[in-house]
């Protein structure tokens, strides 16, 4: 069982800690685990605590951020606990991520190959004809037109489409086996999300890869994802497989979030997304209960019976 | 009644590397109390023609009424006459707000251009801030401590407290997250329907176009490729750019496949050097010889306005579709059923 989940997070919980004490927790004993080469779609609003989890796992918390709990098992290592110096071996090569807005990811000053081509020196010791070739290559594999020529291209000579394909190869190159997408696609046009989708797609087929997919748009991930999972002030309220939580999403957060994106407004008047207004078996004492119920096999609902 | 009427816009932005051409001839009538959507990729000029029909910018070339008036350097959007009678809405809900004014204050902004008497400015702050259902504690706050929902309520209410005529709204929700993007669009349209303003509404949100706007406009590189009722549109497109759109819409329902047989391909041209045809032409699954060396006109069809020399090809390739109808009453279904199934173990 153990060999087919490739990244698992158990009871993870980041803390911001404020200057008087009273922190902010923006992750709360999340747990998942993710299959390889299956994609987990990770739903919420801003501050639900999506991009504490991603760079978690990368080890990347903005300070003063911190894991305070919990483990991140992948390929049966703790991340958590791992040195610096262990974790640099992982990072890039093994486990990688994609953000948001390209071009500020992107050195202005240095061209597109020589970019990618530091990452393959770095980390797969190549020489300096073996990395061009390599990034050749995964350039012609994110289907950028003419990549000869935009090679030696700045960034900012590239669309963001572009320069987005360009952040997928940067994050392809070295073959990892696990890819963290952070609303990768956010800043472009629907047209243009709908190609870069398809050519993830296609990517993860191909090289088998595991995601963590990390969006705020529940219908980019009901057409991209096995598994869903919605995120909610730092708690997941609701996992499931991709079918059974469109067929029977129970979560009064998950049933206000496709209200929204229905744009229903009879239903919105019914389901809030204020915790105050749920029933007493998803919403208690002031809490939302620390325990989750399989309702369907996989299928888990914060809530108490 | 005609509120306002675009005609013919041209308008050119002259740079270092050439001139980019913003708009192309673009020609647009919006009627009392109605909204008309205007969608396409960034670099298509929604926001250009927004700028243009509030007075911000001048055409080069074509002209702008708005009730019968033209708009341009000499009556702008500070003419007497106009002035509060169109209004802009933004997209980066926290750019709009001064930071060191407080929101109330920041929401009554306008009246003092207007010269209105500082006492009446009360009551109409209570009316326009209950309207967009700004709390009174929330007034005095500052923007920083509101969501971003919240500020764009505000921007929202500035807009509407001159009692405008026209808010041309330019991406207001696509800053905000899908819950207050719900909420903003369902107070806008009770909004409409009280004080029988008109909006331009300008997306690339094909899901809130649909259900805020009664015509629409799609826009490719600074032209109108199709115009027309918003519900026809969505149920049979007839421009292949049209088309490649709204395949690009995500229902939350994996089961719903959108009909990806008319597929675009690569990005928008620069509008600096246009091609000399169609300028889909690069990108359309359609394209014949014409397409490269005529540049298409925006010509009747049936109940609408499309700018394709294959508008008859597309008739027979696209069919009526009626996925989005049928979406929304699968939900409506799905959610009623699971609504009294959820009463009754209440009752249990």
């Amino acid at each position: 069982m153990t060999d087919s989940i490739s990244l698992s997070l158990n009871n993870l919980t980041v803390d911001y800690p404020g200057y008087k004490g009273s922190g902010t927790i923006a992750v709360k004993d999340v747990s998942f685990s993710i299959e390889k080469g299956k994609v987990l779609g990770l739903v919420g609003e801003s501050g639900a605590g999506k991009t504490s989890i991603a760079r978690a796992i990368t080890r990347q918390l903005v300070e003063p951020g911190e894991i305070t709990a919990g483990e991140i098992i992948f390929e049966n290592k703790n991340i958590v606990s791992m040195s610096q110096k262990e974790l640099r071996k992982y990072l890039g090569s093994q486990i990688s991520l994609i953000v948001p807005n390209p071009k500020s990811e992107l050195d202005p000053l240095l061209t597109i190959g020589r970019q990618l081509g530091d990452v393959v020196k770095t980390h797969l010791k190549l020489n300096n004809k073996e990395a061009r070739e390599a990034v050749l290559k995964v350039l012609e594999a994110v289907q950028i037109p003419d990549h000869n020529s935009r090679y030696s291209a700045y960034p900012h000579e590239l669309s963001g489409g572009m320069a987005q394909r360009v952040i997928i190869a940067m994050s392809l190159i070295c073959n990892p086996k696990f890819v963290i997408s952070d609303d990768a696609t956010s800043g472009l046009d629907v047209t243009v999300q709908r190609e870069i989708m398809k050519l993830m797609q296609n990517i993860i087929k191909e090289k088998d890869l595991s995601v963590l997919f990390i969006t705020r748009d529940i219908g980019l991930a009901a057409h991209f994802c096995d598994h869903l999972g919605l995120l909610f002030r730092g708690q997941i309220v609701e996992i499931a497989p991709i079918n059974s939580f469109f067929k029977n999403p129970i979560h009064p957060y998950s049933l206000a979030l496709l209200s929204a994106f229905s744009h229903s407004v009879k239903w919105r008047k019914v389901y809030s997304t204020d915790p105050q207004k749920w029933s007493k078996e998803f919403f208690i004492n002031g809490n939302v209960p620390d325990s989750m119920i399989e309702v369907e096999k996989g299928h888990l609902v914060r809530m108490i019976r | 009644m005609k509120i306002l009427e675009v005609n013919d816009v041209v308008k050119i932005f002259k740079t270092k590397g050439g001139n980019v051409r913003a708009l192309n001839g673009v020609s647009l009538d919006i009627d009392e109390g109605k909204t008309v959507g205007v969608v396409g990729e960034s670099g298509s000029g929604k926001t250009t023609l927004g700028r243009l029909i509030v007075g911000l910018i001048n055409p080069d070339t074509g002209s702008i009424s708005f009730e019968q008036r033209s708009i341009g350097s000499k009556v702008n959007i500070r003419h007497p006459d106009i002035r509060g009678k169109i209004q802009l809405v933004f997209q980066e809900p926290s750019e709009s707000l001064d930071p060191r004014i407080k929101v109330g204050d920041s929401i009554c902004e306008p009246l003092r251009g207007l010269g209105i008497e500082k006492s009446s400015w009360n009551s109409k702050l209570k009316i326009v801030s209950e309207k967009v259902s700004l709390a009174e504690e929330q007034l005095s706050m500052y923007p920083s401590q509101l969501s971003a929902g919240q500020q764009q309520r505000a921007g929202i209410a500035r807009a509407l407290i001159t009692d405008p005529k026209l808010i041309v709204l330019d991406e207001p929700t696509s800053a905000l997250d899908p819950t207050a993007r719900a909420e903003i669009l369902s107070m806008l349209q009770d909004v409409q329907k009280e004080f029988g303003v008109s909006y331009i509404y300008i997306s690339h949100d094909l899901s809130t176009v649909r259900y805020l706007t009664d015509e629409t406009a799609v826009m490719y590189l600074g032209e109108i490729v199709e115009f027309g009722e918003t519900s026809k549109i969505f149920s049979r497109p007839s421009h292949p750019y049209s088309t490649g759109l709204l395949s690009s819409i995500l229902l939350p329902d994996p089961e719903i496949v959108m009909d990806e047989s008319l597929e675009l391909s690569g990005e928008i041209p620069s509008p600096i050097n246009l091609p000399k045809g169609c300028f889909l032409e690069s990108r359309c699954p359609i394209s014949t010889k014409e397409c490269s060396s005529h540049h298409p006109d925006l010509i009747t069809s049936d109940d609408r306005l499309v700018r394709c020399f294959e508008v008859e090809k597309m008739k027979d390739i696209v069919q009526p579709s009626s996925k989005f109808e049928d979406f929304d009453k699968s939900f409506d279904d799905f959610m009623t059923k699971r609504y009294s199934s959820s009463v009754q173990a209440g009752n249990n």
